[in-house]
């Protein structure tokens, strides 16, 4: 498939291969409502009625080539549509896009046409740029070099179209210390914020800590058998028989170990521990499988939980404490490192 | 050979040897190689002193020599041997293992402490020097060290240094090949040393033959077992009694390979549990007549069977109880139905590999009925082919055994990442081997991992096994991996960095070495790090020992008195309460610090012998 480019005449850098997300509007006062009326108005009647067909027929943000447009209102003449056309642009309410080596049009709303209607025409450059940029945002320096603009004059775009919130400054997770811009109405995509971890663009360690804990929990209770599994080899009457003395000799070596067999095949996989951190209710945020993933990685690097069947189950190590408190055997090490000099 | 290791040594025979051992010790350290007058000029100490000197340092082949007989006049040298010495740190260690492992064979620990002493004694010679009842217990007790090769021969090679005895071996190769025309002189020398190589091989294998040091007894053997003609009790061994002309001294080289199975012992126990753990002591205890040494052993495999296993198991050990199938209850608690499919899959994924992954007895371990048949069906094929005399119910037991000893050494097998046994066939009932290197490896990860922990603390830890794992990688995706913030982990691989633990490499990314533009890859290289390790435990070691030194320094009064024979005979009425108090204390920061001394050995033990 082409790309679609935009022209330079549109001043639009989108590529309508995007998914265009329109902004809805931002906060209108009546004057503006009044304003866009006011836009159309000046539009003579069959420019009016190309754009209305422009953007009723079709869903919006279509693409139309321009023999669509001539079905469309029905002119055949290319100078008449091309007036016609142009009367749109001129009042922003048509883009022009090049589509391989064809011209197509696009129609915006009225709301976003009065939009750029009302600013200056610097002002109008920086907002379709940022408007370009989509949920990835832009760097003012990148605007900078784009427009062509002194940095004063774009410093002041950039102010004036902040106050009337048109754009928002938002903080990227990838490079802290740039100033980037985009939509007010938009959500930044997860590369800015950098995915569920990072809270107002920093790492959350307590909440990675809290769902390590959680998640290390669960496994810890899947792993080994408690009170009410049964044993797979119920002790035989023949045994309980044995002498008084011997019986006492057995419970000296046993001990309390309480394994599951190694084929035992019910370890939780991610798939399972994704469900179960999901349906438990601890967060709100939306975890993915590969974020669960993550975690359990931390864990195994903790030495806390080992994988098991190459990788696909996991299983806790015996052992193991959610909050490495040094156990018994820790603090008997310690010494090691207490006395004298070492390293 | 480190400068710890020497320092120790040379503490280590001030204190037991005297000063002048130490001293010719330090001489022969610092300078290598040296003859008899050599050793005096540069210690400053007349010769037939050092001669003196000399006598037990050889006897217990801390100082081993080489005669020359090419070299006319001077023809002796000596070398200092650290690692004999060093092994003198382990005779604690070694005496109270005798008395654990053979509490009934009286006169064990005497010959332990016996050799200590000597170094090496000739076994006529130490039952001569006894009463003739004593001489039967030393007899019987010498017989079973000699058994358990904790006790080996000398020959008289064995005083001599390894490359000395190399070289002799080599050269006499070198002139037995002719010299010709065709073969150039290289070629020559490389056939020599292939020759020399294999024959050392053999020469340093000269004592892992069975009957080492043991000649077959002549009638009635003292051990109680009757050797009746053609007749013999079933457990104890061919009887063989001590051949008294050999040469014996103690074997560390075993003793390594007990503790190696203690330390595996342990782990076991900590990983999967106790039973799990009596298990696997049974299965290096089966191992240990073929394990003479921790590291180049012998080039075969060693295997063994489950039956083999089963039959020096204790029979109080009960197997079975410790495994456990999960309960309906808990499993209907958890969402089933996926469960289910998963249990189904897994099946099926069991039954199409079954043919290479049997062992894992009884593929449904949920359902205990079906389990119990295929104990049965298993039992009767047992029974056909091994035949035990007990009766036929005790043999369905025995049988069950098996099955439940099985599912033990699958447990010790299944674990991919610290596999304890290997299976390696279904002779006997399951045939199993442990692939020591790959073990020693993982388990000398833990401990150092374990160490880091300690020192540095579980995130430095962290990231530590995550750069085993990745090899190379850089500080961001390291932060990555870790979910840490970057600016958090600097400081911890800084300090890993210090430690010898981690190193960094840069890579530039362009012509100019700016910082900028260069990768900063962090990589832990694990033989240096260990090394780095082995030597900050050898230095703690050192400064252990030194202390419990300067503590008895500090009270020369008391510590003199208590050398006086009558002093030492009657120690509780011949010194003042006064004295008695002060003899507490330094006791007891001796045994603190030489308990410390034990436990740093093992790791000693576990990075460098094992």
């Amino acid at each position: 498939m082409p790309s679609v480019k935009a022209s330079k005449a549109s001043g639009s850098a989108r590529a309508a291969s995007q998914p265009y997300t329109m902004p809805p509007s931002p906060p209108v006062s009546s004057a503006s409502s009044s304003g866009s009326m006011h836009l159309l108005e000046n539009l003579s009647r069959p420019a009016q009625t190309l754009y209305n067909k422009m953007m009723s027929s079709m869903p919006e943000g279509h693409i139309y080539t321009q023999a669509d447009l001539t079905d469309l209102v029905g002119i055949s003449d290319p100078l008449k549509l091309m007036a016609l056309i142009q009367e749109n642009m001129n009042m922003g309410l048509v883009k022009m896009l090049r589509q391989g080596d064809d011209l197509c049009y696009q129609a915006t709303k009225k709301e976003d046409a009065e939009k750029i209607q009302s600013m200056t025409k610097d002002e109008a450059m920086v907002y379709s740029y940022i408007e370009a940029s989509g949920t990835e945002g832009i760097w003012t320096k990148t605007i900078k070099a784009k427009t062509n603009l002194h940095q004063s004059v774009v410093q002041r775009c950039l102010k004036s179209l902040e106050s009337k919130r048109y754009i928002k400054n938002i903080k990227s997770v990838k490079y802290p210390t740039r100033k980037i811009y985009m939509l007010a109405s938009l959500q930044p995509s997860i590369d800015v914020t950098g995915g569920p971890w990072f809270t107002d663009s920093e790492l959350d360690t307590e909440f990675i800590s809290s769902l390590l804990s959680i998640v290390f929990r669960y496994l810890m209770s899947e792993s080994f058998p408690s009170e009410d599994d049964k044993p797979i080899f119920p002790t035989t009457s023949k045994k309980k028989n044995r002498n008084s003395t011997k019986n006492k000799r057995r419970e000296e070596i046993v001990y309390g170990q309480l394994s599951y067999p190694a084929n035992y095949n019910a370890y939780p996989s991610i798939a399972q521990i994704h469900e179960f951190v999901q349906t438990s209710g601890i967060t709100t945020v939306d975890l993915a499988q590969s974020d669960i993933k993550a975690l359990l990685d931390v864990l195994v690097y903790d030495g806390k939980i080992e994988t098991i069947d190459h990788g696909m189950t996991y299983k806790a190590i015996l052992g193991a404490t959610v909050d490495d408190q040094p156990s018994a055997e820790a603090s008997e090490f310690d010494s090691i490192w207490s006395y004298g000099p070492f390293l | 050979m480190s400068q710890y290791e020497k320092e120790f040594v040379i503490l280590l025979l001030r204190d037991i040897y005297g000063d002048i051992a130490a001293t010719v010790v330090d001489t022969l350290l610092k300078y290598g190689r040296l003859t008899l007058q050599l050793i005096s000029r540069y210690s400053k100490v007349p010769t037939s002193t050092i001669q003196r000197a000399l006598v037990p340092l050889v006897q217990n082949r801390f100082v081993l020599y080489w005669v020359d007989n090419n070299a006319g006049g001077e023809n002796t040298t000596y070398v200092a041997s650290t690692r004999n010495m060093y092994n003198m740190v382990r005779s604690g260690a070694f005496v109270s293992y005798v008395l654990d492992r053979f509490p009934d064979a009286a006169g064990a620990p005497d010959i332990i402490k016996n050799l200590l002493l000597y170094g090496h004694i000739r076994a006529s010679d130490y039952l001569a020097a006894q009463s003739t009842s004593q001489a039967v217990v030393s007899r019987n007790a010498l017989t079973l060290l000699l058994q358990h090769k904790l006790l080996t021969t000398l020959k008289r090679h064995e005083f001599n240094h390894e490359s000395d005895l190399y070289m002799r071996i080599f050269k006499r190769r070198l002139a037995a090949i002719p010299r010709s025309k065709t073969v150039s002189e290289a070629k020559r020398e490389v056939q020599a040393h292939a020759e020399a190589r294999e024959e050392f091989q053999v020469l340093k294998r000269i004592h892992d033959d069975i009957n080492d040091g043991l000649v077959a007894a002549a009638n009635t053997t003292s051990n109680g077992t009757y050797g009746n003609k053609g007749y013999l009790v079933s457990e104890s061994l061919p009887s063989k009694t001590v051949d008294e002309s050999a040469v014996l001294a103690l074997n560390y080289d075993k003793f390594a390979v007990l503790m190696r199975a203690q330390i595996l012992v342990q782990l076991v126990s900590k990983r999967i549990g106790n039973v799990t753990a009596a298990v696997y002591r049974q299965v290096l205890d089966c191992m240990e007549p073929k394990l003479f040494r921790c590291v180049d052993n012998s080039d075969k495999a060693i295997n063994v069977t489950s039956l083999e296993i089963l039959r020096r198991l204790d029979a109080d050990i009960e197997l079975g109880s410790a495994l456990v199938a999960r309960s309906s209850r808990k499993r209907s608690r958890s969402s089933s139905s996926r469960i289910s499919k998963r249990q189904k899959r897994n099946h099926d994924r069991e039954g199409s590999v079954s043919g290479s992954d049997d062992s894992m007895p009884g593929s449904d371990n949920f359902d205990i009925d079906s389990n119990r048949n295929g104990d049965d069906k298993r039992g009767d094929r047992d029974n056909s082919e091994h035949d035990d005399d007990d009766s036929a119910d005790d043999t369905v037991v025995t049988n069950s055994r098996v099955e439940h000893l099985n599912f033990h050494l699958a447990l010790l097998s299944c674990n991919q990442n610290l596999p304890f046994l290997k299976k390696v066939g279904n002779k006997g009932g399951g045939e199993w081997t442990i692939d020591f290197g790959t073990l020693t490896a993982r388990v000398r990860e833990l401990e150092y991992d374990s160490l880091i922990t300690q020192k540095e603390g579980p995130i430095a830890c962290r990231l530590l096994r995550i750069i085993r794992e990745k090899g190379r990688i850089d500080e961001k995706q390291l932060a990555q991996i870790a979910l840490l913030p970057p600016k958090d982990i600097r400081s911890h691989l800084t300090a890993l960095h210090e430690i010898g633990c981690l190193d960094l490499q840069e890579v530039p990314r362009g012509t100019d070495r700016a910082p900028s533009r260069t990768y900063y890859f962090w990589y832990h290289k694990p033989m240096g790090a260990y090394a780095l390790m082995t030597q900050a435990v050898l230095k703690t070691i050192v400064r252990c020992y030194a202390r419990v030194v300067e503590e008895r320094g500090r009270r020369p009064g008391v510590m003199s008195k208590l050398l006086r024979e009558d002093v030492r005979r009657d120690e509780a009425n011949m010194l003042t309460p006064a004295e008695k108090e002060e003899v507490r204390r330094v006791r007891g920061v001796e045994e603190r610090f030489i308990a410390h001394m034990m436990k740093l050995d093992r790791l000693v033990l576990i990075f460098r012998d094992m």
